[in-house]
Formats: C-alpha cells, structure tokens, sequence
C-alpha cells in the first residue's frame, strides 16, 4: 500500500500541523481540505491511500465524506475534539483519534488503519 | 355509617375537608385519584384546566375514556395495577399535550391509599410540569458539550502553534517569547467572541486588540478603517491570528522598527457577482527597505497558508521595495454582512 494521504481540516493550524507531522512518519499529503464539498470533488480527481477526517468541519458534519471513503474502500482516521460520545451510529465503531493528540497515537492509528 | 357522629365531629370534618380542598386548589400541580377500575374520582382545578374539561365531564371516566393515546392510556393502566398489588409507590415522566400550553413534560407520582383492611383502595396521583427542568438541563448538557469541544480545539490549536514555533526558532528565549506574544493573540481574540457571546466579532474589535499591544507610544501610527462587518468565531480568530503575526513582522524588521513608519489598515465590503466579497489591505509604510525573506517562516505560513485556509478566500504576502503589504479576499455569506 501506498501512504498518499488526504488531510481533510477545517482549522488551518491543525491543518498545518498534520502537514509538518505527517511526512515525518513517512506519508505523502497528497492534499489539505477543509469542506466536505472540496472533499468529495478531490476524492473524484485524485487517488488516495488513507485519509485523516475531522468529524466537524466548520459546522458541517463530514459524515457524507466518510460515506464516500468507504464506498471507495480508502481507510480513514476520524479526529475529533468531541469526546468518544462525538460518534453516532453506523461510524461509532470508526477509528477516531481525540484532538489534541499524540504525535506517536497518530502514528499508531495510522499504521493500524494500513495494517487492515 | 351505623351511627350518626356528634355534631362537633362533623363540622370538624368538614373544616378539614375545607382545608384540604384549599390546598389541593392552590398547587400548580396535577393532583387526582383513581378508584381500583382506573378511574378518575378526584381531579383538582390545574388537571381539569390541563384537559379543558370540567369535573362533570372527566371524572368517572378513564384515562383511555378521556382521550388519552392508547399507549399512554395503557402505560398508566399496568402503573395502577403495580401500585394495588405491591402497595408500593411508582414514578415516571411521560409528554403530555396541555389544552393551552402545547406539549409538555409531566414527571408524575401514583402512590396507594390504603383501608383500615390494609388493603389498597384508591390510587392518588401527584403531577408536576418539568418541561423547563427538563429544557434547561438538556440546554446545559448542550453546553457543557460545547465548552468542552471548544477547549479541545483551542488546546489543539495550542499544540500545533506551540509545535511549529519550536520549528521555527533559534534559541529557548527566542521560542518562549513567540509562544507567549501568540497565546495572548490567541487570548484576546476569545475576548472579543465571548464579548459577543461567540456569535461572531466585527473586523474593527479584531483589528484594535491586535494592534493595541503595540499602540501605546504612538496612537498615529496605525490607521485603520473600514465598514462594519461581523466575521463568524473561526474566521474572527484567524484574522486575529494573522494580524497580530503581522504586527509583530512590522515591529521587529518592517515599518514599525523605525521611527516614522507607519501601518494603514483597510477593508472594504463590495459585491461581485451577486456575492459580497471582502477585502483588507494591510500598507506599510515609511520603514527600512524591504527585503523578501529567504524561506517562510511560521507568520508568513500563518497568513499565506492558514489564513486561505480558513477564510476560504486568498491571502497573499508581498514584499515591496515601498513596505510589506498583504491583501485578504474572502467571500461572505449574507448573515455575516
């Protein structure tokens, strides 16, 4: 598998921090999003290994996102700054990683959500 | 009755019949009493005037026979019977339309009226409106959930400023005090949301606390100006985010570094192509030569990088022979013009 990942983040420095902290683990951020619209218009253009998807992104639920990544069988990391209860049904079992996070418990996910 | 009670005794019973009638009258609440068929053969005023019926047409009757649903009419029915054969209490709460209010939530207690045989003989009913209990802790919860999203959020903002400040510079002392300066950005921009009840802040709050730092010496050297536009919190806290990455440029190498130099601010709210558009201009004037930086350093990323980001406009730094100048282009949704 291949590590082109898409950072999809309403909030620029968090943004900005998954950029710095993403190559280092050895990904490619292939593109940074921050609406569910720029989302979907960029899964249709380029192709992606994995995705990191902030749960809310400027108001707007980025469920519709997450829809179109499993249709398309492209694992992804939810983050989130709602605690676990931030998750309904059907995406409460989804991988999600609590913001502010752990360099190193990114990296797990991550290599968790490769290793499926 | 086999015997005929002395007359002393009756007129008390009557002042205590008089008495509880009073208070039974004077709660806000829904008090009545079911007989061992679940019909109501007491109802005081506040039950009657919930259900917009007089004593003669609800009592007798049956829950379902009054017009309750049939779940809830059924509900209240299994209720009866477990207060009679355990002669315990049972407590619940349950929507109910009143006649005059809407729908609103009853918590509600049925409790046995025991005889002398021991035996349960009547069941009473105590109800009580909670819907603004109710509405209040459902709009705390609401609350707390929020707050705690925020704080997550900023805390995340926090890691990541802290993370590429590090980055970005060359010694401890140097990094503390870029941390510090951009906290207090980050910290006055709150400010002014939760002055606004984090509804949103107007360009001109946001531009005074960012440059008020750096004002006090000499209040000519800023000029600002522009319409009065609210931007939503996010958009609110990157601008604020930016100015102050701005300012602190000026101070340290731009116009502000020298005496003379000067800072104009300006915004302008236009329409273009049926959508208003926002612009702002950052000038600077009157300071050293300018040179364009050998690689972007956090501030300039902040404003080129972050703030197209999360404006969902353009943002571009130029360094000019004349003084740094930035120009912002953002689109506004109709509600925050």
């Amino acid at each position: 598998m291949e590590n082109r990942i898409l950072v999809i983040e309403d909030e620029s420095l968090i943004a900005m921090l998954l950029e710095d902290l993403l190559p280092e683990m050895g990904f490619t951020v292939e593109s940074t999003v921050g609406t569910v619209k720029d989302a979907l218009e960029l899964l249709e253009q380029r192709p992606i290994d994995l995705a990191v998807v902030d749960v809310n992104l400027g108001g707007e639920s980025s469920f519709p996102v997450a829809d179109e990544l499993q249709r398309r069988g492209i694992p992804f990391l939810f983050t989130t700054g709602y605690g676990q209860m931030g998750l309904p049904e059907p995406y409460s079992a989804l991988p999600v990683l609590q913001k502010p996070f752990r360099k190193k418990d990114l990296q797990a996910a991550l290599q968790a959500l490769q290793a499926r | 009755m086999d015997h005929a009670l002395p007359l002393a005794d009756v007129s008390a019973t009557a002042a205590k019949f008089r008495l509880y009638e009073a208070v039974l009258q004077a709660t806000p609440d829904l008090i009545y009493v079911f007989d061992l068929q679940h019909r109501f053969i007491y109802a005081n005023d506040a039950l009657l005037t919930m259900w917009g019926m007089t004593a003669e047409q609800a009592l007798g009757k049956t829950c379902l026979e009054l017009g309750y649903e049939p779940w809830h009419a059924a509900m209240h029915d299994a209720e009866i019977e477990q207060v009679i054969a355990t002669g315990q209490p049972v407590r619940g709460d349950v929507p109910f339309p009143h006649t005059t209010l809407g729908v609103r939530i009853y918590d509600y207690i049925f409790t046995p009226v025991f005889g002398p045989d021991g035996h349960v003989e009547a069941v009473a009913g105590s109800t009580r409106d909670v819907t603004d209990r109710k509405q209040h802790e459902q709009h705390m919860r609401l609350l707390v959930n929020e707050l705690n999203h925020r704080v997550k959020n900023t805390l995340a903002l926090v890691q990541s400023m802290t993370a590429q400040t590090l980055r970005g510079s060359h010694d401890a002392h140097d990094a503390q005090e870029r941390i510090e300066s951009r906290l207090m950005a980050l910290s006055d921009a709150h400010d002014i949301l939760t002055r606004q009840n984090w509804k949103g802040a107007g360009v001109e709050d946001i531009v005074r606390a960012a440059v008020a730092p750096y004002q006090q010496d000499d209040i000519e050297r800023f000029s600002f100006e522009g319409p009065v536009v609210v931007l939503d919190p996010r958009r609110a806290v990157a601008l604020a985010m930016a100015l102050h990455e701005l300012c602190t440029n000026a101070i340290k190498y731009g116009a502000l570094s020298v005496s003379g130099g000067r800072v104009g601010f300006h915004w302008t709210c236009e329409q273009v192509e049926h959508r208003l558009t926002l612009t702002l201009s950052w000038q600077e004037s009157g300071g050293p030569p300018v040179h364009a930086p050998s690689g972007r350093g956090f501030g300039s990323r902040l404003i080129e990088r972050g703030l197209k980001h999360d404006l969902g406009g353009e943002s571009q730094l130029f360094f000019e022979a004349g003084g740094v100048r930035c120009r912002i282009v953002m689109p506004l949704t109709l509600e925050t013009a």
